[in-house]
């Protein structure tokens, strides 16, 4: 065991007495100290978004665990002569972690001996100190004890009585220590030496007298030491040889660490017989009669008896048998104190030698004074040297301007331990001076902000740990204030406040109080626009219409296909062209800009209203020109605001939060619009990729832009009109959004078709119909008139759906609606003096019924006039055929005429880019489509044959046909006639 | 009185009503550890931390850190304390660890160095001893989606 000493001129021969006294531990744990751990982990995301996680905390408690140590470790000795009560100075100390009592008791020795404890320390037993056979002591406390010694009046020099002083724990006999002491009976000089100080409890500054006695309590004369440096002309120098080799007594103190000399304080007797004086040292080895004299700091006192014969180099009888004086002087407790151990201690010396030549040194008691612990908190902000308010003075208090709603503001505080000894400062909320908005939340951080502050002495409250007397320690207030708290303006005027509260843990009536104030507060907030509208302050919200009033943020019906561009660094960076009035089934286009206003990450949800057919939001991220994908919401949008001022051709700036912020992002400050170079997290400042153009102040909003295009698909059958689009992004921190207004027009689409074109033959004086549908495939319904020629060769007449003859015009009884149709017929009139031959396209037009000039449509019907009486009618089976494919032909013969036909014969080519397919020829009589009749290709054996040379069949048909001649076909009779050709590979 | 029951509440489970989700998750364990003799050598046995500690004890520290989300994380730097009454040992699993010896305001590798002005007022260059330590760390590149770590650490109540 070791306990630190001061003041200490000769290490440790004897203690001569000892006070009572309690010492603060700083090494051992007490028992019931709650160890408590938590892990903390800082760490971010792809997007540079700061994350911490604290872990549960775990727990456990110190036990007690007993321990003591009496001291001194080595054999404590004494010289006395027969007849005298010696007092043996002992320390207990509980070297435990908890209170525990033990027993004393001394063993082996021959002579009477009594235990007392020494209260006052001073080494011997005054009046009123007690017999002692127990000691309750708290954990690491020491107690003074003396054994006082009686040697017997019939003892001799030379006697010896050796002894044990034991301690053992009451509830622990395992629990021990002892410590040896030896009395030796001499019949020489020998002194009763002690020290006492008028103060066992101070305070910085205060002022302690030390007195020290000392007496011959021997047999014999004590005589002087030889070999002292005494300035004893007190001419300010040690001359050689008469002064630095004389002889006396001397006792000697070192002014103890943790005070000073106080200068005229020290005196001494006796000063006759001899002629004692006080002298002075810095060195311990040089000493001087008058204190100014002395080079450097005194740090010794003593009182110097010299002999009769002071320079002679012999020694001589100085203190005779009961003979005794004092030495008195002052020092001052420094303030600070900061010795370890909170004590003052000291230790005096007398050195002389016996009748027989024998030179000793005698230690005094050890006098201890405590300067107590005197713990006090002191919460501050801003700097290293906190006030200690005396009340609530709000010295030192902090003040947040413009704090976005919905992040995390951060106060820094200083909190000062003022006392001279350890101390943990606890911290709480004083809630009766504190005003928040509902829902915030406020935490305490360490230092480098990389962990919560938890409870590390187990008292339930949240601490700083454990802080050193007279320093200081940092740590931070972090606040979050709701993402829904209304704005407040900056004005001077506190809008918000917390009182942090340090409760020290050593005396908890020491408490300090500290304010956090909030002056202005950023709601959340979003700007929606179009593209190159936002961050303004012009930023009106729907008002319904694109009407020219309010619309600053709106897409106008003047917009469409403008071309926007996303101008950075004078480079366009994304482009998108505004398409607002389409047709039925296109698409129109809306770029529009979500702007974070709310000077705190947020996203925003988008919705919007009002348009026809379906709509989607598709978001460019990087603006590179290309739409990645499509989203409801937008992803989290950074925001912040400046921690400091930002000037023109800056192209770094200070912000409070980099969360969310990577390089290429696009950001506006205020609405000045820059690209993010880079971003510092450790020092939150963001690099842009060029200097601003515009000065922003401290506070100004920092905020990230999401590019977005909102696309209506508009359904084909769209009827045409116009619309207003009411497009909303919105954050549920705080129930914000913002609306613009967007026109969409949809275009009347003309689409009323006549169909199909058609054909016939007739002969002169005959009559065809023609079938005609027309159909309303347009988004309005429509109010036709047909109309077909009267100036042609032919004469065509109209017929209604119910074939009632209309004329040359008709208009349609009600208007077609899109998607309707009706059936209409042309019947043509073929003269009967009219040129067999003739060829002609009548255009059957479909026009406005008021307006004959708006023609929509018109089918072409095709006639031409033939000679005799045989319609011949051609169709195929495909009209579509892979080369390799075969096709199939008829040919529908009728005599349409009042006559017979005679040796009829049909002939039709073989068509370009085909070749017929061998054995493929047939008649059909009735014409179902199913040949009745097969024919072979060869010629004469049969009513047809295929011509390879001229590359043409030929069909022989009518009653009485044959492999030579046609036949008769008589009025109305028909038939067809079948061959395939296959389409050339 | 409401108002501060609310804020002492916040206090409290703020970090679980804000940061609930879509974040590392990281536990504590704390064992006691013994050594018991097998033969000519010792064993080193962990037994679950007991309500109570003597001094000179021996415990150790286990961090579990467990990344539940679809995320991967970088720079994660995963800290605690060396708690009052305690002081750091050395065991093999501190390797590669970060130290403080100045309460978690900077971290470094061993040796730790700091200055200190000698009795003539000369500062003198000293390496920090482990009893010094305030705080240990381990900084991790990055943590990818369902990764899981373990981390562990010594220390003894102090006599």
């Amino acid at each position: 065991m070791y306990i630190k000493r001061k003041g200490r001129v000769i290490p440790g021969l004897v203690f001569s007495a000892l006070l009572s006294l309690s010492y603060v531990s700083y090494g051992s744990v007490p028992a019931g100290t709650i160890i408590g751990n938590a892990a903390t982990a800082t760490y971010y995301d792809e997007n540079n978004n700061q994350y911490t996680t604290t872990s549960n905390v775990v727990q456990t408690v110190v036990q007690a665990v007993c321990g003591v140590d009496v001291m001194p470790d080595s054999t404590l000795e004494k010289e006395g002569v027969p007849g005298q009560i010696v007092y043996m100075p002992f320390q207990v100390k509980n070297t435990g972690n908890a209170t525990f009592t033990y027993n004393l008791s001394t063993v082996n020795g021959t002579y009477t001996d009594e235990i007392y404890l020494d209260e006052n320390q001073n080494g011997i037993i005054d009046p009123g100190e007690q017999k002692i056979t127990s000691l309750k002591l708290g954990m690491d406390e020491i107690a003074s004890v003396i054994v006082a010694v009686h040697i017997p009046n019939t003892a001799s020099a030379g006697d010896i009585d050796n002894f044990t002083l034991k301690a053992i724990n009451a509830d622990n006999s395992d629990c021990l220590d002892t410590a040896d002491g030896k009395v030796t009976v001499i019949n020489d000089a020998t002194f009763l030496f002690n020290k006492s100080v008028d103060k066992s409890n101070a305070k910085p500054g205060d002022i302690l007298t030390y007195t020290i006695s000392f007496k011959n309590v021997g047999t014999k004369d004590a005589y002087s030491k030889d070999n002292y440096s005494v300035d004893i002309d007190n001419d300010g120098s040690i001359a050689s040889g008469s002064e630095d080799s004389i002889e006396g007594i001397l006792v000697q103190d070192r002014i103890p660490s943790g005070s000073t000399y106080v200068s005229g304080s020290a005196s001494g007797t006796p000063t006759t017989n001899p002629q004692g004086f006080v002298v002075y040292s810095s060195d311990g080895v040089n000493w001087f009669k008058d204190e100014n004299k002395v080079s450097g700091e005194i740090k010794f006192i003593g009182f110097f008896m010299p002999d009769a014969h002071y320079s002679d180099n012999n020694s001589e009888p100085v203190l005779s048998p009961d003979q005794q004086g004092t030495l008195t002087f002052k020092v001052q407790v420094d303030s600070p104190f900061v010795e370890d151990d909170g004590s003052i201690d000291n230790i005096s010396v007398i050195s002389f030698s016996t009748s027989t030549g024998v030179e000793k040194s005698i230690d005094s008691n050890e006098t201890h004074t405590i300067i107590p612990v005197s713990s006090q908190a002191d919460i501050s902000v801003g700097g290293n040297s906190p006030e200690e308010d005396s009340g609530n003075n709000w010295v030192d208090d902090n003040t947040a301007k413009n704090v976005p709603a919905g992040t995390w503001v951060e106060f820094r505080h200083v909190a000062k331990n003022n006392s001279n000894a350890e101390d943990i400062i606890n911290l709480s909320i004083d809630g009766n001076n504190t005003h928040l908005p509902d829902g915030t939340i406020v935490e305490f951080w360490n230092s480098d902000k990389s962990a919560k502050l938890i409870d590390t002495d187990g008292d339930g409250k949240v601490d700083i740990g454990t802080i050193s007397g007279n320093s200081t320690k940092e740590f931070f207030v972090r606040v979050y204030i709701p993402a829904n708290t209304p704005a407040q303006e900056e004005d001077g005027t506190v809008d918000y406040y917390l009182t942090v509260k340090g409760i020290s843990h050593n005396n908890s009536s020491e408490t300090d109080l500290s304010r956090d104030n909030i002056d202005g507060v950023i709601a959340s907030g979003v700007d929606i626009g179009k593209w190159n509208t936002v961050g303004d302050d012009i930023n009106p919200p729907s008002d319904g219409n694109t009407d020219g009033t309010n619309d600053n943020d709106d897409i106008l019906s003047s917009d469409n296909d403008t071309l926007l561009k996303i101008i950075i660094n004078n480079q366009p960076k994304c482009e998108e062209t505004v398409k607002n009035i389409v047709d039925p089934g296109e698409t129109a286009v809306y770029p529009i800009e979500v702007l974070n206003r709310g000077g705190h990450a947020d996203s925003f949800s988008l919705s919007a209203q009002g348009f026809v057919g379906d709509g989607k939001f598709y978001i460019d991220e990087n603006c590179d020109g290309i739409l990645d994908r499509e989203i409801t919401e937008t992803p989290l949008l950074a925001g912040t605001v400046l921690s400091q001022n930002a000037a023109i051709g800056d192209d770094t700036i200070h912000v409070y939060d980099v969360s969310g912020i990577t390089p290429g992002d696009i950001i506006y400050i205020g609405s000045e619009r820059k690209e993010v170079e880079s971003v510092d997290i450790d020092n939150k400042t963001i690099k842009l990729k060029s200097g601003l153009n515009n000065a922003h102040g401290e506070g100004s909003l920092v905020s990230e832009a999401a590019f977005i295009v909102f696309k209506v698909n508009v359904p084909e059958d769209q009827e045409a009109g116009e619309h207003n689009i009411v497009i909303k992004a919105r954050s549920e921190n705080g129930n914000i959004e913002d609306t613009m207004d967007a026109y969409l027009k949809v275009d009347e689409l003309n689409k009323v078709v006549i169909t199909p074109d058609a054909s016939d033959q007739l002969p002169p004086g005959g009559t065809t119909t023609y079938q005609h549908l027309i159909t309303n495939n347009g988004n309005t319904p429509k109010n036709l008139k047909v109309v077909v020629p009267t100036d042609l060769n032919l004469t065509y007449i109209i017929l209604d759906e119910n074939k009632n003859p209309q004329g040359t015009e008709y208009t349609l009884p009600n208007p077609l609606n899109p998607g309707e149709s009706k059936i209409i017929y042309v019947k043509v009139i073929a003269p009967s003096d009219i040129q067999p031959g003739t060829v002609e396209t009548a255009e059957v037009k479909l026009v406005d019924k008021d307006n004959d000039q708006i023609v929509y449509n018109s089918a072409q019907d095709t006639t031409t006039v033939i000679e005799g009486f045989m319609q011949l009618t051609k169709s195929v089976d495909k009209t579509q055929a892979k080369p390799g494919e075969e096709v199939t032909y008829t040919i529908k013969y009728k005599n349409i005429g009042d006559k017979d036909a005679l040796n009829v014969i049909v002939t039709d080519n073989i068509p370009n880019y085909t070749t017929y397919v061998p054995n493929s020829m047939c008649l059909d009589t009735n014409c179902d489509g199913n040949c009745d009749t097969s024919l072979t290709d060869t010629l004469g054996d049969d009513q047809g044959e295929f011509d390879p040379q001229n590359n043409l069949v030929k069909f022989r048909v009518g009653t009485g046909a044959d492999s030579t001649k046609g036949g008769t076909v008589k009025p109305g009779e028909k038939g067809c006639l079948i061959f395939k050709v296959k389409i050339k590979e | 009185m409401r108002q501060l029951k609310i804020l002492f509440l916040l206090l409290l489970f703020s970090f679980l009503t804000v940061y609930a989700k879509d974040k590392l998750d990281i536990k504590m364990e704390a064992h006691l550890i013994t050594f018991e003799k097998k033969g000519e050598s010792f064993e080193v046995v962990k037994k679950p931390l007991p309500k109570s500690v003597k001094p000179g004890n021996i415990i150790e520290y286990e961090i579990d850190v467990s990344n539940p989300t679809e995320k991967t994380f970088k720079n994660v730097f995963v800290k605690a304390p060396i708690p009052k009454g305690t002081e750091f040992i050395k065991n093999s699993n501190t390797d590669g660890a970060l130290f403080s010896i100045d309460n978690g305001k900077t971290y470094n590798k061993p040796p730790i160095k700091y200055k200190v002005k000698d009795k003539n007022g000369k500062t003198v260059e000293k390496v920090a001893t482990p009893d010094m330590y305030t705080n240990i760390g381990w900084l991790i590149k990055q943590v990818k989606p369902k990764e899981k770590l373990k981390f562990f650490y010594w220390v003894k109540v102090k006599k």
